[in-house]
C-alpha cells in the first residue's frame, strides 16, 4: 500500500512531540490523517436496520475514499511530469482532495472537472491514472513538452469535452479508446510525432466538433462520416503519410498503416 | 577430589578456554555474516564500499566494535539502501544495537527469527518491509520498526518481549485487538500504536503497566469507551488517541494524571461534559477535544490549569460564554473554541491580558456585542478569527497594535462603519475578510506609503462600499506582483500546533481552504457599489490568482494590460457596466480556467485561442452584442480586427471541399492548354501533317 495516500513525514500539527521522546534516531516526523476528512464522514444513527445503516455508512465513506483517489492519480501524474516552473508545487497529496490545488478546479461535490496545465514548460510523460477522473470535462495540457504516449485509459474520461494536448511531443498512436468519449467536443492533438491511423471509432462521437491532428505522421485515410464530414481538411493537413479522405464503399484502406 | 585450589584452576582454564574458543569463532564468522548481508542488498551511494576481507572489520562504515572486537552496533541511516535484510546480521553474537532506519529494505522478517542475547536496540522504521511483526527476545528494550508495511494482527506473543522500554509499531497496515498480553511488558514507557487500522477497545489490562508515559494510539479504528482504568497510569505524560471511534464520556479519573502534560483526543465520538477533573491537571500544557460531541459549558475552573498554552476545544456542540476568568491563564498560546454554540461578549481582556497570546479563533459561534475595544501595544495576536458570529459595532483602532497580525477573518457578522484604514500599515497582514458585514463608505487612498505590504488575500465582498475601485491601495499591492514559485518547498499559513483556514469564493463557489497556501493570492470585491474603472494598475499584480469585481456598478472598458495577469486562474466581473470589446490580451492567462463577464455591456469578438478555447456561453450571456465562439453568433468581416479561431484555418469550411477539387480541375486545364499550345505551334509551322494544317487552312509564313 502506497504511503503517501494516508501518512507522510512532514511536520503538520500533530500529537507527538519528538522532544518528548528520547529516541537515538528518528530522522522525520509523521502526519496524521486529514482532520477535516474525518470530521466530514460521520455515519448516520444506528436506529435503521443495519443493513440501511450498514450501506449508508458505505455510501458516507465512498465519497471521502473517492475524492482521495482522484488526488492520488492527479499526485502520480505529478510524479511522472518534470516541473522546472514549479507550477505542481501546490499538488499536495495529503490534503483531503486536490480542490485547493492550483490549477485544479472542482464541481460542488469535490470531483475534479478541469486540469489546466497549458503553457506550463512542462516535460515527462502521462499516466494511465488520469482515466480515474471520471467527472473530468477540460484536460488542457498543450504547449508543454509532454513525451510518450496517450494512455489507452483516457477513453474512460466519460465526462470530457476537451482533449487539448497539442504541441507536445507526444508520440505513438491515436488510441481508438478515444471512440467511447461520448462527451468529447474538442480533440486537439496537432503538432506532436503521432503515428498511425485516425481511429475510425472517433466518428462515433455525435457531439464532436473541432478535431485538430495537423501536424503529426499520421498515415492511412482521413474518415468522411458522422462528426468528420463538417471537420475541415485543413485540420489534417502536414502529415505526409496521410493519404486525404476515405473512399467510401471501397473494398480496403489504411493499408500499410498501422 | 579436588581441593578449592584445583578447583578454580580447572574454572579458570575453562573460562580461558572459552574465551580462546570465542575468540577463534571471531572475525571469520562475523566476516562472513556481515558479507551475507551485503550480498542481498543494493547500496547505490557505495556506502559499504569498504565492507571487504581487506579492511578490519570493525572499521567498516557503519560498524563499531566492543572492547573485545566483536560486532557491537550496526548503523545505517538514511542511506538509500534496498533489498532484503539478510537474517545473518542478527546472528552476530554480541551484537546490541542494529539500526537500519529510513532505507528502503524490503521483504520480510523471518518469523522464526531468534535474537542475539545481547539484542538491545532494533530500529528497522522508514522502510519498506512487509510481513508479520518479528518476534521479540527478552533483552530487547527498543523496538521500532515504525513506518512499514508490516500487517497482520500485533502478535499476542509482544509480550514475551518483558524488558521492552519502547515498543513503536506506528504507521503500518496492522489490523486486529490489541492483545492483552502486552500488559506483561511492564518495563515500557513508550507505546505508539497509531496510523494503522486496529480495532476494538482499548484494553484494561493496559493500566497494568506502570512505567507507561507516553501512549500513542491515534488513527486507528479504536472503538468503545475510554476505560477508566487506564487513568490509574499516573506516569502517563502524553496520551494521544485522536482520529479513532471511541464513544462515551471522558472518564472523570482522568484527575489522577497528574503528571500528564499532552492530552489529545480529538477527531472522536466522546460525548458528556467536559469533566472537572480535567482541570487539576496543573502541568497540562496542551490540551485538544476538538471534533468530538463534548456539551455543556467551559467551566471557571479552567482557570486552575496554570501551565497551559494551547487549548482546542472546537468543533464540539459547547454552549454558555467563556469564563471571564479565562484571561487568568497567561501562559495560553492557543486559544481555539471555533465551531461550538457559545455565546455572550468576546471578554475585552482577551484584546490586553497577555502577550503571549498568539491565535485566537472563536468562528462560527453566537457571540454578540462589539469586538473588544483594546488590543495591548505589545499585542502578539497572529491570526485573529471571527468568522460567523453576530458581532456589532466597528473595529477598534487598536487593533493597529498588532503589528505581527498575519491573519483577520470577521466576515459573516454585523459589523458596521467604514473601512479600517488603520489596518495599513500592519506589516504582516496577508489575509484580510472582511466579507458579508455591514462595512460602508469609500476607500480612501491612503497617505501611507506602502499600504498591506504583504496582502495576499483580500475579501471585501458583500458589503455596501461606494466609490471607485482604491487604485492607490492596488498598485501598491507589493505580495500579490512578485510572489515566486521558486521557493523551495510548499508552505502553508501555521502557528504552534495550529493551521490557518479560510472559506473564499473560488471559480464561482464558496470553498474551504483547510490550509493557505503561502502563494495562495485572491482580491474579492464583488457585491458592493463600486463604480468608475477597473484601473490598469491592476495588470501589475502578475501574482493574483483570482479576481472577482462582480456585482458592483463598474463602467470602463476591461483594462488590457489584464493580459499581463498570467497567473489568474479565476475572473468573475459580471454584473457590472463594462463596456468595449474583451481584449485579445485576455488569452495570455493561460491558467484561466473559469471566466464570467456576462451581464455586462460588452461588444465585439470573443477572443479565441488557448484558454478561450475551452470557456462556455454561460461566461458571455446578457451583454449587448459579443460574438464568435462559443456563442452562435458569429462576428462579421466588417473591418474590426479580429483574431482567427485556432481550429477554423478558413473563412468557410464548405469552400476548402470545393477548393481541392478545383486545384485538380485547373491543373488539368492547364496542362491540357499548355500541351496544345505546343503541339499547335510545332504543327502550323512545320506544315505537318498536312491535312491537319488543310483542314485549318492556315498559311503559315
Amino acid at each position: 500500500m502506497d504511503h503517501i495516500s494516508w501518512m507522510v513525514p512532514n511536520n503538520k500539527r500533530n500529537g507527538l512531540h519528538k522532544d518528548q521522546i528520547n529516541k537515538a534516531s528518528r530522522q522525520e516526523d509523521w502526519v496524521e490523517k486529514d482532520r477535516a476528512a474525518a470530521a466530514k464522514t460521520s455515519p448516520p444513527p444506528m436506529a435503521a436496520p443495519i443493513w440501511i445503516w450498514a450501506f449508508s455508512v458505505s455510501l458516507t465513506v465512498v465519497p471521502f475514499v473517492l475524492g482521495n483517489s482522484e488526488g492520488d492519480a492527479l499526485y502520480t501524474l505529478r510524479r511522472s511530469l518534470t516541473d522546472p516552473d514549479n507550477v505542481l508545487q501546490s499538488w499536495d497529496p495529503t490534503l483531503v482532495n486536490p480542490c485547493t490545488w492550483f490549477h485544479i478546479t472542482c464541481n460542488q461535490d469535490n470531483r475534479v472537472t478541469r486540469v489546466d496545465l497549458g503553457n506550463s514548460n512542462l516535460s515527462g510523460h502521462l499516466v494511465s491514472e488520469l482515466g480515474k477522473l471520471e467527472h473530468l470535462q477540460y484536460l488542457e495540457l498543450y504547449k508543454n513538452n509532454i513525451e510518450g504516449t496517450i494512455p489507452t485509459e483516457l477513453g474512460n474520461l466519460k465526462s470530457l469535452i476537451s482533449l487539448d494536448l497539442y504541441n507536445n511531443n507526444i508520440s505513438g498512436t491515436i488510441p481508438p479508446s478515444l471512440g467511447k468519449l461520448k462527451s468529447l467536443v474538442f480533440l486537439r492533438l496537432n503538432d506532436n510525432w503521432l503515428t498511425g491511423p485516425i481511429p475510425r471509432e472517433l466518428a462515433g462521437i455525435s457531439s464532436l466538433k473541432v478535431v485538430d491532428v495537423s501536424n503529426n505522421d499520421l498515415c492511412g485515410t482521413i474518415p468522411t462520416s458522422g462528426p468528420f464530414e463538417h471537420i475541415p481538411l485543413n485540420n489534417f493537413e502536414r502529415n505526409p503519410r496521410l493519404e486525404g479522405p476515405e473512399l467510401l464503399g471501397l473494398a480496403s484502406y489504411d493499408t500499410n498503416c498501422s | 577430589m579436588l581441593n578449592k585450589r584445583a578447583k578454580a584452576h580447572l574454572l579458570l582454564f575453562m573460562f580461558m578456554f572459552l574465551l580462546i574458543l570465542n575468540f577463534s569463532l571471531s572475525q571469520g564468522d562475523e566476516l562472513k555474516l556481515l558479507l551475507s548481508f551485503k550480498s542481498s542488498i543494493n547500496d547505490p551511494s557505495s556506502f559499504l564500499s569498504n565492507w571487504n576481507s581487506s579492511t578490519p572489520l570493525c572499521l567498516w562504515h557503519g560498524i563499531s566494535c566492543n572492547n573485545f572486537s566483536r560486532v557491537k552496533v550496526i548503523e545505517l541511516i538514511e542511506k538509500n539502501i534496498s533489498g532484503i535484510i539478510s537474517s545473518s546480521i542478527f546472528h552476530l553474537p554480541e551484537i546490541e544495537s542494529i539500526n537500519l532506519s529510513t532505507n528502503r529494505f524490503s521483504g520480510e522478517i523471518p518469523s522464526d527469527l531468534v535474537f542475539s542475547v545481547f539484542l538491545r536496540y532494533l530500529n528497522l522504521s522508514n522502510n519498506h518491509l512487509t510481513g508479520g511483526v518479528p518476534n521479540c527476545s527478552i533483552s530487547l528494550e527498543i523496538l521500532d520498526i515504525g513506518n512499514n508495511l508490516f500487517s497482520g494482527n500485533i502478535p499476542p506473543q509482544i509480550g514475551v518481549c518483558s524488558n521492552l522500554k519502547e515498543l513503536h509499531l506506528e504507521g503500518n497496515n496492522l489490523v486486529g485487538r490489541i492483545p492483552s498480553s502486552i500488559s506483561n511488558i511492564s518495563s515500557l514507557q513508550i507505546l505508539t500504536l497509531a496510523c494503522n487500522e486496529l480495532i476494538g477497545q482499548i484494553p484494561h489490562a493496559l493500566s497494568k503497566m506502570k512505567s507507561l508515559k507516553w501512549i500513542y494510539f491515534g488513527h486507528n479504528n479504536l472503538s468503545g469507551a475510554i476505560p477508566r482504568e487506564l487513568f490509574n497510569l499516573v506516569s502517563l505524560n502524553h496520551l494521544d488517541l485522536v482520529d479513532n471511534n471511541l464513544s462515551g464520556q471522558i472518564p472523570s479519573s482522568l484527575g489522577n494524571l497528574t503528571n500528564l502534560q499532552y492530552l489529545f483526543l480529538y477527531e472522536n465520538k466522546l460525548t458528556g461534559l467536559l469533566p472537572r477533573s480535567i482541570f487539576g491537571l496543573k502541568k497540562l500544557v496542551e490540551l485538544d477535544l476538538s471534533y468530538n460531541h463534548l456539551s455543556g459549558e467551559i467551566p471557571e475552573l479552567i482557570i486552575e490549569l496554570k501551565s497551559l498554552e494551547i487549548l482546542h476545544l472546537s468543533s464540539n456542540n459547547l454552549t454558555g460564554e467563556i469564563p471571564s476568568l479565562i484571561c487568568k491563564i497567561s501562559s495560553i498560546e492557543v486559544l481555539n473554541l471555533a465551531d461550538n454554540n457559545l455565546s455572550g461578549t468576546i471578554s475585552p481582556c482577551l484584546g490586553n491580558f497577555s502577550n503571549r497570546l498568539s491565535i485566537l479563533d472563536l468562528q462560527s459561534n453566537s457571540f454578540h456585542g462589539t469586538i473588544l475595544e483594546t488590543f495591548r501595544e505589545d499585542c502578539g495576536l497572529r491570526n485573529i478569527n471571527f468568522n460567523g458570529n453576530k458581532l456589532e459595532g466597528s473595529l477598534p483602532r487598536s487593533l493597529a497594535n498588532c503589528k505581527n497580525l498575519e491573519m483577520m477573518d470577521v466576515g459573516d457578522n454585523k459589523i458596521n462603519g467604514t473601512f479600517p484604514y488603520w489596518l495599513y500599515t500592519l506589516p504582516e497582514l496577508q489575509v484580510l475578510v472582511l466579507r458579508s458585514n455591514k462595512l460602508h463608505g469609500v476607500l480612501q487612498s491612503s497617505k501611507i506609503i506602502h499600504p498591506f505590504p504583504k496582502l495576499r488575500i483580500l475579501d471585501l465582498s458583500n458589503n455596501d462600499f461606494t466609490g471607485p475601485l482604491p487604485k492607490g491601495i492596488i498598485k501598491n499591492l507589493k505580495a500579490m506582483m512578485n510572489l515566486s514559485e521558486q521557493q523551495s518547498s510548499l508552505q502553508y499559513m501555521q502557528g504552534r500546533y495550529y493551521y490557518y483556514h479560510v472559506n473564499l469564493t473560488v471559480k464561482g463557489f464558496y470553498s474551504e481552504f483547510p490550509e493557505i497556501s503561502k502563494t495562495l493570492t485572491s482580491i474579492d470585491l464583488s457585491n458592493n457599489n463600486f463604480h468608475g474603472e477597473i484601473p490598469s494598475v491592476i495588470g501589475k499584480l502578475r501574482s493574483l490568482r483570482g479576481l472577482n469585481l462582480s456585482h458592483n456598478s463598474l463602467g470602463s472598458q476591461i483594462p488590457t494590460s489584464m493580459g499581463n495577469l498570467t497567473s489568474l486562474e479565476w475572473l468573475d466581473l459580471s454584473s457590472n457596466k463594462l463596456t468595449g470589446q474583451i481584449p485579445n490580451e485576455l488569452t495570455d492567462m493561460t491558467f484561466l480556467a473559469f471566466l464570467n463577464v456576462s451581464h455586462n455591456r460588452l461588444t465585439g469578438p470573443i477572443p479565441q485561442g488557448k484558454q478561450f478555447s475551452t470557456l462556455e456561453n454561460g461566461s458571455y450571456e446578457g451583454n449587448l452584442a459579443l460574438c464568435g465562439f462559443p456563442l452562435s453568433k458569429a462576428c462579421n468581416n466588417d473591418g474590426r480586427k479580429q483574431s482567427s479561431p485556432s481550429f477554423l484555418k478558413e473563412a468557410d469550411d464548405s469552400e476548402s471541399k470545393i477548393s481541392f477539387g478545383w486545384k485538380i480541375v485547373l491543373m488539368g486545364y492547364g496542362c491540357g492548354l499548355i500541351f496544345g499550345a505546343v503541339i499547335g505551334y510545332v504543327t502550323f509551322r512545320n506544315g505537318e501533317p498536312k491535312w491537319f494544317v488543310t483542314l485549318f487552312r492556315v498559311k503559315y509564313h
